[in-house]
């Protein structure tokens, strides 16, 4: 089963780089230098920030990229395969074309995985791990196996919290007619949130990141687990090893909205 | 004039009817304003400020600055670039051209209809609503004055500076990728975010000699009190020296715009 899912994957990337081709060079390059300056460009604004100042709460330059780092890298990770589907649903139940995805012998969130694939993100992913490399350099992080795991477990769950809260936005389609606006709050406003870090902000903030919109845990919490770093939020210690189950928890709820979703598109009959 | 005037009207009408889009951007707003005055007030000390070269700059000044320049970006942001483009898509851009008003104009009038909605849907809500949670300095009315007379020759840089981005699409056919390069190179030099005075010495001089810092840095730096007499007037000098510039060179550019325009299908 998982072969035949890896092969079927295969061709319907291989299809999907035929149609980029298509594309003029100038195209796939210019792409290829926004995604790199904008990450640039928001950390030479933290950059700026911090230049007259020595840090933002206890945490120095490489320590406020590194969060930063651990924020747009799972999020690429996760929008590479699911931010087009979720941000084209909208359009697909609203002129009905999603009827198309419910008669395919797939799973149709798979299906919908499937068929497109990001090429922006990829590129902000791969400067990420640039990114990585540089902190851990200017950090004197010692890559040790074990920090090693902790870092790819954290990002894993990173990833699926980001995949779980897009699925979840991208669901509310399947009630509201329209929820683009929402969808862009949840996905973007919100997760700027966190590219400080979180006890800057007052209380409420910080319980709204951590329990309702648990962006804390895509990279404040593995932050301060893998610098080893004491900080005064107002969570108990253990939080900073929640982040693959809030993870798990988070994808099998948004996964049980979507389901729900779409038994409630069937039953309109649209 | 009474033409563009309707446009305008137009364009106003067409963006009032999402009600609940425009509450959620607003909230978007406010979470934004939220997130700058944190990193301030986490940044500066709260009694004693941050000492710059331009004086000592106090927590106060800063979200100050903060809900100014939130205010400023609602007022000049336009779609200009991405209008543009959908319109050289579409073709409409062959009808356009043969309408009895200048292109330009219709541009304008379509942008100060839509920025006059988001005065009033947004920008008059998230300045109350902000300076009720954080509070916000006032100013004297001689350089409150000055401040929106800087702020509507800033718009007017803004406006023509976008244009100019705009008419990339007659050659290149797709223009938001100029657009997205030009906002952010923006973000910084304007001081939107972080102002020139926290810069380090060589990238406030790069910023003395870009336009951007006219549209959101010297405006507030007059309402925070933070310059003086001839050097708010050699500010609103430069600001209308960069007007003259940019009205040359889109002059010269729609002139090459017109013969070279690719349109897709036609």
């Amino acid at each position: 089963m998982a072969w035949h899912l890896v092969k079927l994957y295969s061709r319907f990337i291989i299809a999907y780089i035929k149609t980029i081709t298509a594309y003029k060079p100038l195209f796939v390059i210019m792409d290829v230098v926004i995604n790199v300056a904008f990450t640039l460009i928001q950390l030479t604004v933290v950059w700026l920030l911090l230049y007259r100042f020595e840090g933002i709460s206890s945490w120095s330059f490489y320590e406020i990229v590194l969060l930063y780092n651990l924020n747009i890298f799972s999020y690429s990770l996760s929008a590479m395969f699911i931010w087009n589907p979720m941000k084209d649903l909208q359009m697909m139940v609203r002129d009905g074309s999603f009827d198309s995805m419910l008669i395919k012998p797939i799973n149709p969130l798979l299906h919908m995985i499937f068929k497109q694939f990001s090429h922006g993100h990829l590129i902000t992913v791969i400067f990420g791990v640039v990114i990585f490399f540089k902190c851990f350099n200017a950090l004197h992080i010692e890559m040790t196996w074990e920090w090693s795991i902790w870092l790819a477990v954290n990002i894993l769950g990173a990833v699926l919290i980001h995949s779980a809260i897009m699925i979840l936005a991208g669901s509310i389609s399947f009630w509201a007619v329209k929820s683009d606006s929402l969808f862009q709050m949840v996905i973007y406003d919100f997760r700027t949130l966190t590219n400080y870090p979180i006890q800057i902000y007052g209380r409420g903030v910080q319980l709204l990141l951590a329990f309702v919109i648990p962006y804390a845990f895509v990279n404040y919490f593995p932050a301060r687990l893998l610098l080893d770093k004491e900080d005064s939020s107002i969570f108990p210690n253990l939080f900073i090893y929640g982040t693959p189950l809030v993870g798990m928890i988070s994808m099998g709820l948004a996964y049980a909205v979507w389901r729900r979703g779409i038994r409630r598109y069937e039953s309109s009959g649209s | 004039m009474r033409i563009y005037a309707e446009l305008a009207k137009t364009a106003f009408q067409s963006h009032i009817t999402f009600r609940v889009n425009t509450l959620i951007q607003l909230f978007g707003r406010l979470i934004a304003v939220l997130i700058q005055v944190s990193i301030w007030s986490a940044l500066i000390s709260a009694d004693r400020g941050m000492t710059t070269l331009e004086g000592v700059v106090t927590l106060q000044e800063m979200i100050t600055y903060t809900l100014l320049s939130t205010a400023i970006t609602l007022i000049v942001t336009n779609n200009m670039i991405g209008q543009v483009e959908q319109k050289i898509h579409k073709g409409e851009i062959a009808t356009d051209l043969i309408k009895p008003i200048s292109f330009s104009g219709l541009l304008i009038s379509e942008s100060v209809g839509i920025s006059f909605q988001r005065i009033i849907f947004e920008l008059v809500p998230v300045v109350l609503i902000s300076s009720l949670l954080f509070g916000i300095q006032s100013a004297s009315v001689v350089h409150l004055l000055l401040f929106l007379v800087m702020v509507i020759n800033g718009t007017a840089i803004y406006f023509l500076i976008s244009y100019l981005f705009a008419l990339t699409a007659f050659w290149y056919i797709v223009s938001w990728h100029f657009g997205a390069l030009f906002y952010m190179i923006m973000m910084v030099f304007s001081g939107s975010l972080v102002p020139v005075w926290f810069f380090p010495n060589a990238l406030s001089t790069v910023a003395e000699w870009l336009p951007f810092r006219l549209i959101f840095y010297s405006p507030i730096s007059v309402y925070l009190g933070k310059v003086n007499g001839m050097e708010i007037i050699w500010m609103i000098v430069q600001q209308l020296i960069w007007i003259a510039i940019l009205l040359l060179v889109q002059k010269w550019i729609w002139s090459r715009a017109t013969t070279k325009l690719v349109v897709q299908g036609g």
